[in-house]
């Protein structure tokens, strides 16, 4: 398989990263994860039951389940991976900040304890990899053993790392004596980074590779059904907003960024800049998360957003969106907003930043860029924890736009303190609508991307918690 | 002889200055450039608290001046510090990649000599006619052709239209050769493994020709330039008039006396090429520093960046202050000019 962004480490602490959390899926099994229905279910663990306070998580672990080197999974480990993860504070540890300890009843059976309330933290434990204690307590080092981590595995997968391996031209092995042993699945899959879109589709005409991730649109419609090859169009949900500062400046005015909306050409960018290859969507909420309340959705409608201007009493107006360039459809979507807005008569600068700027700029409202395009993906596909990250006051760091409301913070900390699902997912409803009349940003489509694959290959499908696919799905058709 | 040690001793004074200044430069710039490295380090998700934690942890709470100090401490024990994305040492990750990037230069450079030697001699021999000047067109043309361009164009009509080379990557997919030194073909040479040793000089063919070719052209006109000036002195007409054959006129009079400045481009372009392998690797699916960096710069794992640009400048300084030293030993004018100023 070509990918086109370099793998910095295969410790699973940093599944944060797409590239890692690739590799960390195929090596390390969690507690649980998501099926296709985005319900939770258990991988190690045979049961688990979040408290009715919602302060706790009681969990039976799956008999058989064995490292790579053999030993058997214990409740023990799971204590070592939550304790080590949060001592790191990186990465996945963020899931963590409500983590107190865990109880270790049995070798199979332990308790979660928390700090607070938090319905969200079972579907975080998705991506905590659970790691073999006493493996990763020799390699420890002085840096709980991420240096060690970085190229060799510690987990109970259905694939363990093979010789002869770097970073770049990674090869995974499948484990034999893998809990859930499937013969169907790949013998071994060889992960290799190749940076240029150009070659990965050449790699893949050539046959020297099988798969390419991130291939550009072009270059995975011009491979599609050549030699066998076939180009299939994954929607992980991945969605593009303009955020607008809703602290400061003339985007305070909440006539002025709903001005702002109804100015972009949703139509014309989905069809022009993403080939027609997605969805528009309705709220602030991508499509493949779940309740969401009616919402009347976004179309252009220029007559409106230049009354709704007048209203605000606001002409001559002067607006400054970043983006980051190295995309070539941001850059498009930016001219195509620019373009939109000069037909109402406000005028656009066009600032390129790094995300790692911007991410910076999220600790102070009043350095958050006054409106940034941006493309966001759900981590998981729970609605109260998307939420919660992008409108939160509290979650300073990840609210993209600083955007604060007091009832939309009571709705959503009430929805994490709340055990039942359907209590829950009123109230997150609730918060949309808020969001929605607030018009926080200018929420534009979920793009599909490409995946591209040889005949024979079977299981390419969207993750419910991975961008845009996991490999343990791979499977080979007689 | 105390002339040469003392020229020497300056002249490695003056490299580590260089190196000095290039450190404050690039490390001035990461700290420049808008961004945080603890919140890069500690994940796109983390908290405030969780990214001040960080902060410290990596030390970046204390003045920048400190910050610089310490890392000066720390590159004197030859640590080049800890990837904020990969928690690996940078040093390590360098020393995993550079032997790919210098074994492509070496490749690229063998190439360029290949091509420019012969057609410079052949410029110089028949100077101002037809086959010089479509020699120049060529090599002004080949001069100005874009490395990332020609790389792309290349691998298209040569791998995947035609299939003469291998599209990307060191190796084939199934061939492996145990690491030793990191540089591939010597590697297979080592563990005796000669198809690999093939398959691995076969990959690096189109890749270190993308690489030459542009460098090609600076080194064929200094060539031909130097070669042409001592084909107009006398000694060679003397040797001429004494029937010495074509052969050895190139061989003992004119290459000799005409290497002195081609040396210099050499040195200057392995420099260079360290820099433009970047392009080249992207494309090529290779491995070495070009990647690393490229890599750093995407992650925004400034530690790392500032590692792989000193060592690049480590690698540029060094080559410059070999040639110098080669040049010394090889010219005595040039010796008795360098010693008495």
């Amino acid at each position: 398989m070509a990918h086109a962004n370099s793998i910095a480490t295969i410790d699973p602490i940093q599944a944060v990263q797409a590239e890692t959390d690739t590799v960390a899926d195929l090596l390390y099994d969690p507690l649980v994860t998501y099926n296709t229905q985005d319900n939770i279910v258990g991988v190690l663990a045979q049961t688990f039951a979040l408290a009715s306070d919602a302060q706790s998580v009681d969990i039976t672990l799956r008999s058989g389940p064995t490292f790579h080197d053999g030993t058997a999974v214990t409740a023990n480990d799971v204590k070592f991976t939550l304790d080590r993860d949060l001592a790191v504070n990186a990465g996945v540890g963020a899931y963590l900040s409500d983590y107190a300890s865990t109880t270790v009843m049995s070798p199979s059976t332990l308790t979660i304890n928390l700090k607070t309330p938090d319905s969200f933290f079972l579907g975080m434990l998705s991506k905590i990899y659970i790691m073999e204690a006493s493996l990763v307590t020799a390699h420890a080092g002085s840096d709980e053993g991420q240096a060690w981590l970085q190229s060799h595995d510690a987990g109970s997968g259905p694939y363990m790392v093979g010789a002869e391996n770097t970073l770049s031209d990674i090869t995974v092995d499948r484990y034999a004596k893998y809990w859930n042993y499937d013969p169907t699945r790949p013998t071994s899959i060889r992960i290799l980074e190749v940076d240029q879109s150009a070659t990965e589709a050449a790699d893949l005409e050539s046959g020297t590779v099988d798969m390419a991730l991130k291939l550009t649109s072009a270059d995975a419609e011009s491979v599609n059904g050549k030699d066998g090859i076939t180009t299939a169009w994954i929607n992980s949900g991945l969605t593009e907003y303009m955020f607008m500062n809703p602290n400061v400046g003339p985007t305070a005015n909440v006539l002025v960024r709903k001005a702002l909306q109804d100015a972009y050409d949703y139509a014309g960018g989905l069809a022009q800049v993403w080939d027609g290859k997605g969805t528009l969507i309705k709220g602030p909420l991508p499509p493949t998360l779940s309740c969401e309340p009616t919402l009347p959705g976004y179309s252009q409608n220029l007559t409106e957003a230049k009354a709704l201007l007048a209203q605000a009493g606001v002409t001559n107006l002067h607006l400054t969106m970043r983006y980051q360039p190295a995309l070539s459809e941001f850059t498009q979507e930016a001219t195509l907003f620019q373009s939109n807005l000069k037909q109402i008569g406000v005028t656009l600068d066009l600032v390129p930043i790094t995300f790692s700027a911007y991410l910076a700029s999220l600790s102070n409202t009043a350095n958050i860029p006054q409106i940034m395009l941006l493309g966001d993906v759900p981590r998981f596909p729970d609605t109260g924890i998307y939420l919660n990250y992008v409108y939160n006051s509290k979650s300073v760091g990840t609210n993209y736009s600083g955007f604060s409301n007091p009832q939309v913070d009571a709705l959503l900390n009430q929805a994490e303190m709340t055990s039942s699902a359907s209590t829950r997912c009123s109230l997150e409803e609730q918060a949309q609508t808020i969001i929605y009349n607030q018009a926080v940003s200018v929420n534009m489509y979920t793009y599909q991307q490409p995946v591209s694959y040889r005949a024979g290959i079977t299981g390419v499908v969207a993750s419910p918690n991975a961008n845009p696919i996991t490999l343990s799905t791979l499977r080979i058709s007689s | 002889m105390k002339q040469v040690l003392v020229y020497l001793a300056r002249r490695l004074f003056t490299s580590v200055v260089t190196l000095l200044v290039l450190t404050l430069i690039i490390f001035t710039m990461v700290k420049v450039i808008p961004g945080d490295e603890a919140h890069v380090a500690a994940g796109i998700s983390a908290t405030p608290a969780q990214v001040q934690a960080m902060r410290i942890h990596l030390g970046l709470n204390r003045p920048w001046p400190v910050q610089y100090l310490e890392f000066l401490g720390r590159l004197g024990h030859g640590d080049l510090g800890t990837s904020i994305v990969s928690q690996n040492s940078i040093a390590s990750g360098i020393r995993q990649v550079l032997p790919e990037t210098i074994q492509l230069v070496l490749v690229a450079m063998l190439i360029m000599i290949v091509i420019a030697l012969p057609t410079a001699i052949i410029s110089a021999l028949r100077r101002d006619r037809a086959t010089d000047s479509a020699l120049r067109m060529g090599v002004v043309l080949s001069s100005g052709l874009p490395i990332f361009w020609l790389a792309l164009v290349l691998q298209y009509l040569l791998s995947t239209r035609l299939g003469w080379f291998p599209i990307s990557g060191a190796l084939g997919p199934h061939v492996t050769v145990p690491r030793a030194t990191g540089l591939t073909l010597v590697d297979a040479l080592i563990s005796g493994k000669l198809g690999a040793l093939v398959d691995g000089a076969y990959h690096l063919v189109l890749p270190g020709f993308v690489l030459a070719l542009p460098f090609t052209g600076q080194l064929y006109r200094t060539l031909r330039t130097d070669m042409i000036g001592v084909l107009d002195q006398e000694y060679i007409d003397a040797a001429r008039a004494k029937g010495v054959s074509g052969a050895t006129l190139v061989w003992r009079h004119l290459l000799p006396n005409a290497a002195g400045s081609a040396i210099t481009v050499i040195g200057a372009t392995f420099g260079m090429m360290i820099g433009a392998a970047v392009l080249v690797e992207s494309v090529f699916g290779l491995n070495g520093i070009g990647e690393y960096l490229t890599n750093a710069v995407a992650n925004s794992d400034r530690f790392a960046v500032v590692g792989a640009v000193l060592v690049i400048g480590v690698v540029v300084v060094a080559s410059s202050f070999v040639v110098d030293v080669v040049q010394l030993i090889r010219d005595p004018r040039l010796r008795a000019g360098q010693l008495a100023s």
